[in-house]
């Protein structure tokens, strides 16, 4: 799962594997999508967060930075990485109360995130993207109530020159194989809809 | 014929897995008398990277990516029947991948370009315990040691070695490479290690790697 050094705290590895346990609980297209092999991977990646935080400190943001653009490309936004970092760093808090600011990067991280995608789109077209598809789409899959903001952060990540990021979405989101011709409609009527509104604009 | 005209025709044969080709236009190139330093740097080098990004894109696979990987590796001897008919002098280098790093294609560039400027160069390859690589330059008695770090987690290990090999062999000089040291910060940047092991060089390019071997330093044999 990965090939990467392991936090040597238990403590932190508890961490890395309640945080885990909380994104793919808290994320049907996570589970759905990838599974068991994708938790592990999950649990390895709050691993590699953990241990490079810790030991790179400045260099973590371009480490997180490029991790985006490898997941992005592979179907997973970078909004659901901005989750990770902030739901790992409850996790890490929680196991180890006295670790101060130890692990603070990954709050940094996170936020970095965030601001580089509200550069491409404002928060609340954002937030309203899950409703938005929703309101498309209103009975099918109701057990996947992220889809629109995957999409909207799948859009960010292209505007932001994350190659790949909408395409490996759609592969999945979009799949007739998988999902009736209405929830494909959705898709992309919602893709569409708020590919208007991104901003391709880096300030 | 140089690099620039088989560039993409290389890079195609090895994403399609295609040894023999890949083995071709090297030998075509090696035929046509092209400058080894090209061959490193343009085509092997080169070609990685290009494998790296679209690996990071998703455009192929992993496995695609270690085939291409491992065709690399198979490629290089045949640069050696050249390399190593050159005059050399009595220098050595050894080079090695830090623990868990195994990325290791560029620390068997980095020893032939030693060989390439006349030296002896040791590679140990990937994921070298800290105690082998200790025995080994005491065993080798090498001029430099090279230490490789291409992971940005891995630098912790790194500076852990380095400690080991200035603690074990304060006379040695030691070379730091890889791409990691550009996310180095803090206690793990270049600088600050340096300033720590003052044996130590940060060298960030082949271009800094043949200007340190060339110094005066090596030079005038002092």
């Amino acid at each position: 799962m990965g090939d990467h050094p392991l936090p040597g705290d238990e403590r932190e590895i508890a961490a890395a594997v309640s945080a885990c346990a909380l994104m793919f609980d808290g994320s049907a297209y996570l589970s759905h999508r990838y599974g068991e092999r994708g938790r592990q991977f999950c649990r390895s990646g709050g691993g590699f967060l953990i241990v490079t935080c810790r030991h790179v400190h400045a260099g973590f943001l371009e480490q997180v930075r490029w991790l985006v653009g490898l997941r992005a490309a592979r179907g997973m936004p970078g909004w659901l990485l901005e989750r990770h970092l902030v739901i790992l760093h409850g996790c890490l808090r929680r196991e180890i109360p006295a670790a101060g600011t130890r692990y603070d990067g990954l709050l940094t991280a996170a936020t970095d995130l965030a601001d580089r995608r509200r550069r491409h789109l404002a928060e609340d077209a954002f937030l309203a993207a899950a409703s938005r598809f929703s309101a498309r789409a209103p009975d099918c899959h109701p057990t996947l109530p992220e889809a629109g903001t995957l999409l909207a952060a799948a859009l960010c990540d292209e505007a932001a020159g994350n190659e790949g990021a909408v395409r490996s979405l759609l592969d999945w989101l979009a799949d007739p194989r998988r999902f009736p011709p209405e929830w494909i409609g959705a898709v992309h009527a919602t893709a569409g809809e708020l590919a208007a509104e991104i901003s391709h604009e880096c300030p | 014929m140089n690099v620039h005209d088989v560039f993409r025709e290389y890079l195609d044969a090895l994403v399609a897995g295609d040894r023999a080709a890949c083995q071709r236009i090297v030998e075509g190139l090696l035929d046509a008398g092209t400058d080894l330093k090209s061959i490193y740097v343009d085509l092997f080098q080169g070609s990685m990277y290009r494998i790296g990004e679209l690996w990071e894109r998703n455009v192929i696979s992993v496995a695609v990516e270690h085939m291409a990987t491992s065709i690399t590796e198979s490629l290089l001897p045949l640069v050696y029947g050249r390399l190593f008919g050159r005059p050399h002098v009595e220098r050595s280098a050894l080079i090695a991948c830090v623990p868990s790093e195994f990325h290791q294609i560029g620390v068997h560039i980095i020893a032939d370009f030693f060989e390439l400027h006349g030296w002896h160069g040791h590679c140990l390859g990937a994921n070298t315990p800290v105690d082998g690589l200790v025995a080994a330059v005491g065993d080798m008695g090498p001029d430099v040691v090279g230490l490789s770090a291409s992971l940005a987690y891995n630098l912790p290990v790194l500076s852990d070695m380095l400690e080991a090999v200035a603690t074990h062999h304060p006379g040695t000089a030691i070379l730091l490479g890889g791409r990691a040291l550009t996310f180095g910060q803090g206690e793990f940047s270049p600088a600050a290690l340096e300033q720590r092991f003052p044996q130590a060089t940060y060298v960030a390019s082949i271009e800094a790697l043949e200007a340190y071997i060339e110094s005066p330093r090596w030079r005038n044999g002092t």
